[in-house]
């Protein structure tokens, strides 16, 4: 177990919006958590990452309780996210966008900058090559000079991902990687995080296609108004009643 | 959003009453009038190219746009009435009533039933009436709220012109009870306002004008307790440590922030 | 106009830097009369406080109002160890600047949490408690009387004491400055001051202390601040608190955003503009201050991102050309 939640909760007001979740997140594999909108998704990324952090309940990492650290320390820890609503230094290149990813790996200050120190130069020239390889890798190399901004969304999604594997973390949290691209994006996608699995990395996901979670998953927990309600492996999800229930009840509405 | 001229439109408040008492009418109600329609045309037009035009650009513009006002209507003070201080006629320094040793003047009496008619004008004003709402309403979320089918240009504009008018009177008064104008008399009073809002609470208008009552009081007391010299450190100090501790002030809800 | 400069500027770069260059260092024989040189020195003092504010205002996406209180701060400091204690100039430069620079995280570590209007004011504040506490420490400062009577620099026994040598000291102090906050543009550090512009909750969760670095960048502008205050303080001999009041913070913030936030040549372009338009219009006599205020707003209005700065939020210009730059140096450290 690389990742074990235990009895998480965050409540906002009255509203219990990640309600006594418990989580076994296994090592080197794809963790998808699915759920109608509002179940509580990103509440539970956010509380794993101290964005906002939960109000009681344990996150072990490797053993290790994490649930009251602040966000940039978890990152240091090997956890690393994107973002259902993008969030990308806008007014920075590309491959900046990368090398802030880097941030952890690398350790030359203020006066290192001033003077052009060898650690400097060195952790300059190799957090470079090492951006534009991940760049490379989600297709993005031949737009490392542009701003963040200018790129198309399935672009930016892509170019988040590649962010988060900056830091060269253990575990990624993707927080709908899919939304907003087309069929063939999200193919490729599809390809790209088989790969990363294949590379060792743990990927704990939020999805709201279907196909692409069933197709990728090898387990899948299921969050229904904060609270889980199933999990197994795809067939299982599939015909269980209280998962058909949340998402055809919420249908009904639509 | 911050208008770093309104002090400046309190300063432009004063001379226009100056003007009217000493050239069209010397009475009082006429000269707060007019204060009050220069400081309402001052903070529409402030609205208009520092906020309405700059939506949507950086933040700092806006401020660097209220701040070319300040220097604008300073400077434009200076070369219309010169940079001497000027005193205002006598009105009302006769004694209306005396309790024990305090004499209390006509002035006085009609600054403080000033004060008490916009408290109970703008709490009524914000909380009973449609505008209100909507100044309510954008106060929290602009974009809800023009979602919500408020015309948020609208808002913010009345918004701004009414805190204008509102300097623009508050200063025919401080003018007339300091007695003297020039065009840097704005600075202090729109630094004041502030602290006076927050310490109060920045939501809240009784809490602005408790906030003014207690910033007054605690002000002489500094003055009497440490020295004259350290009058200003001890609001600024309040301010601060307000900002810190307590940003929402004594009366302000606890939600905003 | 300015982009078409920009691109001549990077086609020529070795050419347009040498006659740059060139025209700094000739200034004084240029100008010739000891009047606008002394202009010239303030600009370069400017530059220094300009480029550092904008490293708050522009790199962090922070506010700051207190700058002139760290300049100032600078100025006393420097002034004071000089008088009272007889150190050379080369120690209480640097000593100006330690100060004003911890005071700054002092400072900082107390506003930083605040956002906006209310970081607006704190600062604002702070920089007012700053002039009233000189305005009343009469015992160190001398109070209203201020400070007269601060010695010329010595530096290696060689005393800078007319305003061309004082020009070329200013001048080197600016040029290294701006150098040094360029080179930390294009860092780690550089970069997470910009990222948390963009996006706190993105910085954070790419491992970047958000407030650490905020306090960082706030010390490091003050840092700088004081040095320029010291710099001032030995070249007019005299320093009163209100030289360091509120509307010199303005007219600092003033310079940084009419010149371009974010951007390096930006805070530049606003200083050397905002020293010399008041030279310039001399002949209007009281209505220039009328027009300063007129083409501000205007200036704001149709221009919000500033005179050199580029369009959009707070942009930052991206040079294409150094990631080729660094793949050369990746080459030149293989053949080494």
């Amino acid at each position: 177990m690389i990742l074990e939640i235990k009895n998480l909760n965050k409540a906002f007001g009255g509203l219990k919006a990640v309600n006594d979740v418990n989580m076994e997140i296994e090592k080197g594999s794809i963790h998808a958590v699915i759920g109608p909108n509002g179940a509580g998704k990103t509440t539970f990324f956010n509380c794993i990452t101290s964005i906002n952090p939960s109000n009681s309940g344990e996150v072990l990492w490797k053993g290790e309780d994490i649930a009251k650290l602040s966000t940039h320390i978890i990152s240091t820890r090997g956890i690393s996210r994107t973002f259902q609503n993008i969030r990308l230094f806008s007014y920075m290149s590309v491959l900046d966008n990368v090398l802030v990813g880097t941030h952890n790996l690398t350790k030359s200050f203020i006066v290192d900058a001033f003077l052009h120190s060898k650690r400097f130069k060195t952790e300059e020239k190799d957090m470079r090559d090492f951006g534009l390889e991940l760049l490379k890798k989600v297709g993005l190399e031949e737009k490392a000079g542009e701003y963040a901004r200018n790129l198309p969304y399935g672009e930016q999604r892509k170019l988040e991902i590649a962010r988060a594997m900056g830091s060269k973390p253990e575990i990624l949290l993707l927080d709908e990687p899919a939304a907003g691209m087309n069929s063939q994006e999200t193919a490729e996608l599809v390809n790209f995080i088989r790969q990363l699995k294949n590379e060792g990395f743990t990927v704990l996901l939020i999805e709201h296609d279907m196909k692409l979670v069933m197709s990728l998953a090898d387990k899948i927990s299921v969050l229904d108004h904060g609270s889980k309600i199933a999990e197994g492996v795809a067939s299982e999800i599939q015909c269980n009643e209280r998962v058909i229930e949340a998402y055809l009840g919420k249908r009904r509405y639509e | 959003m911050v208008n770093f001229a309104l002090g400046e439109i309190y300063m432009f408040g004063a001379f226009t009453g100056w003007l009217v008492v000493t050239y069209i009418c010397p009475n009082i109600f006429v000269a707060m009038a007019a204060g009050i329609a220069v400081g309402w045309l001052l903070g529409f037009i402030i609205e208009k190219s520092a906020f309405k035009a700059l939506r949507g650009a950086p933040h700092i513009a806006s401020l660097i746009c209220t701040l070319g006002f300040s220097v604008l209507l300073k400077e434009l003070a200076n070369v219309l009435f010169g940079a001497e201080t000027k005193s205002m006629p006598d009105f009302f320094s006769s004694s209306a009533l005396t309790i024990g040793q305090a004499n209390i003047t006509w002035l006085q009496i009609i600054m403080i039933l000033t004060a008490a008619i916009i408290l109970i004008g703008l709490q009524l004003f914000i909380y009973k009436t449609r505008m209100g709402l909507g100044i309510r309403a954008v106060s929290m979320d602009h974009q809800a709220a023009g979602l919500m089918g408020i015309n948020v240009d609208r808002v913010i504009s009345v918004a701004f012109s009414l805190s204008g008018a509102l300097a623009g009177l508050v200063g025919v008064l401080g003018a007339t009870y300091y007695n003297a104008l020039n065009p840097h008399m704005g600075f202090s009073p729109g630094m004041k306002g502030f602290t006076a809002a927050v310490f109060g609470g920045i939501t809240s208008i009784p809490g602005a004008i408790l906030g003014g009552y207690l910033l007054g009081i605690i002000e002489n007391l500094s003055v009497q307790v440490v020295s004259s010299g350290y009058r200003d450190f001890i609001a600024y100090l309040i301010l601060i440590l307000f900002l810190l501790f307590r940003p929402n002030g004594i009366l302000g809800k606890k939600s905003k922030l | 106009m300015i982009a078409e400069i920009k691109k001549f500027a990077e086609k020529n770069k070795l050419v347009v830097t040498i006659a740059v260059a060139a025209l700094l260092l000739l200034i004084p024989l240029i100008l010739g009369s000891p009047y606008l040189l002394r202009v010239a020195i303030m600009i370069c003092i400017f530059v220094i406080l300009s480029s550092s504010l904008n490293l708050i205002i522009g790199f962090t996406g922070m506010f700051s109002l207190a700058h002139a209180a760290f300049y100032g701060i600078g100025a006393y400091c420097s002034a004071l160890l000089s008088i009272k204690v007889g150190l050379p100039f080369l120690i209480t430069l640097p000593l100006a600047g330690i100060l004003a620079g911890l005071i700054g995280a002092i400072i900082g570590l107390a506003t930083l949490r605040l956002r906006e209007t209310f970081l607006v004011f704190g600062t604002l504040a702070f920089g007012e408690i700053v002039r009233i506490v000189i305005m009343n420490w009469t015992s160190l400062t001398r109070g209203p009387m201020g400070i007269p009577g601060i010695p010329f620099p010595k530096i290696f026994g060689f005393e800078i004491s007319n305003y061309t040598h004082y020009y070329y000291m200013v001048l080197f102090f600016a040029v290294i400055v701006v150098l040094l906050i360029r080179r930390l543009y294009n860092s780690r550090v550089g970069r997470a001051f910009i990222a948390l512009r963009e996006d706190e909750t993105g910085a954070a969760s790419m491992g970047v202390n958000v407030f650490a670095y905020k306090v960082w960048a706030f010390a490091l502008g003050c840092f700088f601040a004081g040095i320029a205050g010291a710099l001032y303080a030995h070249f007019v001999r005299y320093i009163s608190a209100d030289q360091f009041g509120v509307n010199e913070s303005f007219a600092i913030l003033t310079m940084v955003a009419l010149g371009g936030t974010g951007s390096i040549i930006g805070p530049i372009v606003g200083a050397v503009i905002l020293m010399v338009f008041p030279e310039l219009f001399r002949f209007l006599a009281e209505y220039r201050m009328v027009l300063y205020g007129l083409i501000l707003i205007v200036i704001m209005m149709f221009k919000p991102e500033g005179i050199a700065g580029f369009k959009g939020m707070f942009p930052r210009d991206f040079d294409m050309m150094s990631i080729f730059k660094r793949k050369k140096s990746k080459t030149e450290v293989e053949e080494a």
